[in-house]
């Protein structure tokens, strides 16, 4: 038994007031009679000198006391619990999926209802549990989001795992609770005794596929509940194009709403640009119940927005807010900046780069390639070179001179070599075909294993893969005006590929969308050795970086995230990290799919306190308040008197 | 007083009863009333033997000479009565509806001193409250109906009740006996049983006539009451409820019992009446000496 309000135990001193009515004295009409000498003789009272009468069992009096103390003990709310948790070892799995979030109302202390989270409520779950554990029990928990982890050594300290309870947070990931149960139920294998794994959950789960534990019982706790009327964004995409009348580059939004509830909801959707008042885009839709409707918001794009945060929210007003917004970055235009560095008066890499409108091409001298700022998302062709360093995003290295090139060792010229195969599953030669391209010399490129040869030869590769972590990058060993590639109609798919991709690259910035509890890689130059990350909401953190990359651990907000290094250059950019999850905005509780020895274990209520003595108490209460009110103005029963 | 109580048609009730007035006391002095003693009144009873002692002034000479002994005459003496209507004239008769208790005690003592008078014997109202009060001298005949209704009138219940003293004060006064007629509510601690002991050795006719007032029979009220005394102010705090009501009334009717059982040991009349009671029942009642249950 727990008392939910015990300031209300307070009521208790209105007893003292209550019994004090009785033994004072009372306030008295004075009628003046005859004589009060049978009066005096039939009252046994009549002598009493003292401010206090004797307290005598008056049934008001006891009615009262009743009453009052039932009040005050339904006012205290006092509740019991039937989920007392047997075992030696006890493991807890707390779901801390975004579903936990949701909200729903519920009856506070004062009477008026309050906005409580499933998470709230796990807590409450997991208080009671710990405090029903036996003395000699110990228990750790286990927190499943995205990923399983565990908060807490064993312990046996009730107080420390009641403080382990109240710091747990809701991940706003898509949950994986099997990993949960998968964590605990490992570490439960190891120990000897009384085992008992309990799991909390909402019961809203990605993967309802069932869970399978073996031996040791399994407690399955849901603090869901029929809550289900949800609108959320479950997918979005923002790609760049151009505006088919002004052909101006604009930014396009592809967002795919959905709704949970039974009836169809009218919501607007908006997309607002970080840093901008306004919303660059708006629409309102008519959501069918239970029905998925793409929306596609169009705002144009300028230099000025261009790589920063984007964030599409949905005006509705359900318990699941999480979802209600989606991040992205503004794409660049479709015009891509090119740094085509070679020593050649005429190349027909270069013909292709300048016929194409959508290049912002940039003209150097190899020699220059190290001493000009080249944009950190340019697309860099090096032709008849091989720098140390190849800066840019995506890179085309072709024709360098033997010798080590980007890790790899371009070998000694050879005569005439005879294409063999090609990668035909690459992007980069994707539709296209070296069937009566020659060539009349080139250098094939040796490597070890690692990459990807693109272009096969007898005599070697003629073309592999020397992409880095972030940067995809292409080596070729052949000058194209050696051959007669040029002159086939696979040269302009190659080359458009590759800038393509080197467009898509781009338009993804430094990093891709990520997924909330997912880890973040981040691509930077290979000099960088700190990344610094930070949110509107989340102070700056300081990440180390090595061999071009820095690795964030999973982030457990959706949010757009501000990425820099300052050295060896200064950069800053934005990531968008995402929960966007089908399976996660169904916040339709169910049962927990477990299966202990293949026997489905059955899935009790969390929190709901089906032993809630507060109605019962203050009816019965009210009922003495009742019956003593009939008692006080009952008609008094008259005596027969004597006959004069 | 005279014009409300004395009216023809009352007056003729009374006059039919008065000849049920019966004075069982003798005052012992001459009067009209047969005596038991044998005196020295006109109507012959018998002869006795003259013994030493008796008064050679009785010795029937005739009687003497015709037969040598010394025979006294005896006649039977005619004695007076008196009837004494004792009223308490404490506070606590001030109650009482509709009248007083006092005022219906006055109303039962005139209708008595009235067929007194009108029997031409002889009346006395006498007033006792903590002490014996005012006494007035007995009259007699009908010409002093007046006298005794002022005096009755002029009785004011303002003092508080000690019938024991009182009682013990009016028999010292009052050796001759007679008819004594106590109106009383009793309503007093006082050990009042005693003189009315004495009173009986001392050849008294008690009559004793409880007026109580309805309320006092039947309380009517209830609730948190402070009940203050009329006579002493006492305060007695009540909650008056089915409890104290019904402790009220055993209280009430032990002392009902206690002056029955008086009344019948003593050869007592014992007669209750309530203020709301008319005057006609209560004189029949008690010129019949019934004893109240």
């Amino acid at each position: 038994m727990e008392f939910l309000n015990k300031p209300g135990l307070w009521m208790f001193a209105a007893l003292a007031p209550l019994v004090a009515l009785y033994i004072l004295r009372v306030k008295r009409e004075r009628k003046t009679i005859g004589s009060t000498l049978l009066w005096k003789a039939a009252h046994r009272d009549l002598l009493a000198k003292h401010p206090f009468k004797r307290l005598s069992p008056e049934i008001p009096l006891l009615l009262q006391i009743a009453a009052l103390s039932l009040l005050a003990l339904a006012l205290a709310k006092p509740a019991s619990y039937s989920q007392n948790i047997k075992g030696e070892h006890i493991a807890f799995v707390v779901d801390v999926s975004a579903s936990m979030a949701v909200t729903s109302m519920a009856p506070s202390a004062g009477g008026n209802p309050v906005p409580v989270s499933r998470m709230d409520r796990a807590k409450a779950t997991l208080h009671d549990s710990i405090q029903h554990l036996s003395p000699n029990s110990d228990a750790f928990i286990v927190v499943a989001g995205r990923e399983a982890k565990l908060v807490s050594t064993v312990e046996r300290d009730q107080r420390r795992l009641h403080a382990l309870v109240d710091r747990l947070v809701v991940e706003e990931v898509e949950g994986d609770l099997r990993a949960g149960v998968g964590l605990a139920f490992e570490r439960l294998r190891h120990v000897t005794g009384e085992r008992t794994l309990v799991v909390v959950s909402d019961g809203a789960l990605a993967d309802r596929t069932p869970i399978a534990v073996t031996d040791i019982p399994v407690k399955v706790l849901s603090v869901g509940d029929s809550m289900a009327d949800n609108v959320g964004i479950v997918k979005l995409d923002v790609r760049s194009g151009n505006d088919p009348v002004t052909r101006q580059n604009i930014a396009q939004a592809f967002v795919l709403l959905r709704n949970y509830g039974p009836g169809s909801k009218e919501v607007y959707v908006a997309a607002n640009v970080e840093g901008e008042r306004s919303p660059v885009a708006t629409r309102k839709v008519l959501l069918p119940a239970r029905e998925k409707l793409p929306v596609v918001l169009s705002f144009d794009t300028t230099p000025m927005n261009a790589g920063k945060g984007l964030t599409v929210t949905v005006t509705t007003n359900d318990a699941f807010p999480t979802d209600d917004a989606a991040y992205a970055r503004v794409p660049y235009g479709t015009s891509l900046p090119v740094t085509f560095a070679h020593d050649r008066p005429s190349s027909w890499i270069g013909r292709v780069l300048e016929s194409d409108p959508n290049i912002e091409l940039q003209d150097l001298k190899l020699a220059e390639l190290s001493l000009v700022n080249v944009d950190p998302l340019s697309f860099v062709v090096v032709e008849g070179g091989c720098p140390e360093e190849v800066p840019g995003l995506d890179a085309l290295v072709v024709g360098p001179p033997p010798g080590p090139c980007l890790g790899f060792t371009v070998g000694g010229e050879t005569k005439q070599p005879e294409v063999t195969s090609w990668e035909t599953s690459d992007p980069r030669f994707r539709f296209l075909s070296f069937d009566g391209v020659h060539f009349a010399r080139a250098n094939p490129i040796q490597f070890e294993g690692g990459h990807v040869s693109l272009l096969r030869a007898r005599t070697g590769h003629l073309a592999v893969d020397a992409s880095t972590p972030g940067r995809q990058i292409t080596l070729l060993g052949f000058d194209v005006g050696e051959t007669d590639w040029p002159l086939k109609a696979s040269f302009v798919v190659f080359m458009r590929n590759v800038l393509d991709l080197a467009r898509t690259h781009r338009s993804y910035g430094t990093s891709k969308p990520a997924r909330t509890g997912e880890a973040l890689r981040i691509p930077v130059p290979q000099k960088v050795t700190t990344v610094f990350l930070r949110s509107a909401t989340e102070p700056e953190q300081e990440f180390r970086a090595q061999g071009g990359f820095a690795i964030v651990p999973p982030l457990p907000k959706a949010g757009l995230y501000e990425i820099r290094w300052t050295k060896p250059t200064i950069y800053r950019t934005t990531v968008a990290v995402n929960l966007v999850s089908e399976n996660e905005s169904n916040i339709q509780s169910g049962t927990v799919p477990i299966l202990l020895n293949d026997q489905p274990v059955v899935t009790a209520q969390g929190v709901e306190r089906s032993n809630d003595w507060t109605s019962l108490l203050a009816t019965i209460g009210l009922a003495f308040l009742l019956f003593d009110l009939y008692w006080y103005t009952r008609r008094p029963k008259r005596l027969s008197g004597a006959s004069s | 007083m005279a014009e409300e109580l004395f009216e023809p048609g009352f007056v003729r009730e009374l006059e039919a009863l008065r000849r049920r007035l019966e004075i069982r006391s003798r005052s012992g002095g001459a009067g009209e009333h047969t005596s038991k003693k044998r005196g020295g009144a006109a109507e012959f009873l018998e002869h006795r033997s003259y013994v030493p002692g008796d008064d050679p002034r009785r010795i029937d000479w005739l009687a003497f000479a015709r037969s040598g002994e010394p025979v006294l005459k005896l006649f039977r003496a005619e004695e007076d009565v008196v009837l004494r209507l004792v009223l308490d004239t404490s506070r606590s008769l001030k109650v009482g509806t509709p009248h007083s208790k006092l005022h219906h005690a006055k109303r039962l003592a005139a209708c008595l001193g009235y067929m007194a008078l009108a029997s031409s014997e002889r009346a006395q109202v006498i007033s006792v409250d903590e002490t014996l009060g005012k006494a007035e001298s007995p009259v007699r005949g009908r010409n002093s109906l007046p006298k005794l209704l002022r005096s009755l009138s002029d009785f004011r219940p303002d003092r508080a009740t000690n019938l024991g003293a009182s009682l013990d004060a009016l028999l010292k006064r009052c050796s001759r006996p007679g008819m004594l007629v106590l109106f009383s509510d009793f309503f007093d601690a006082s050990a009042y049983e005693q003189p009315l002991k004495r009173a009986k050795l001392q050849g008294h006719d008690v009559v004793l006539v409880q007026v109580l007032a309805p309320e006092e029979v039947e309380p009517g009220f209830e609730g948190d009451l402070a009940l203050e005394d009329s006579e002493t102010g006492d305060i007695v705090e009540m909650t008056i409820d089915d409890a104290s009501l019904r402790a009220y009334q055993g209280r009430l009717r032990s002392m009902f019992d206690a002056l029955r059982a008086l009344s019948k040991t003593y050869r007592f009349s014992y007669v209750r009446t309530t203020t709301d009671d008319q005057p006609l029942p209560v004189v029949r009642r008690i010129l019949s000496r019934s004893i109240d249950p």
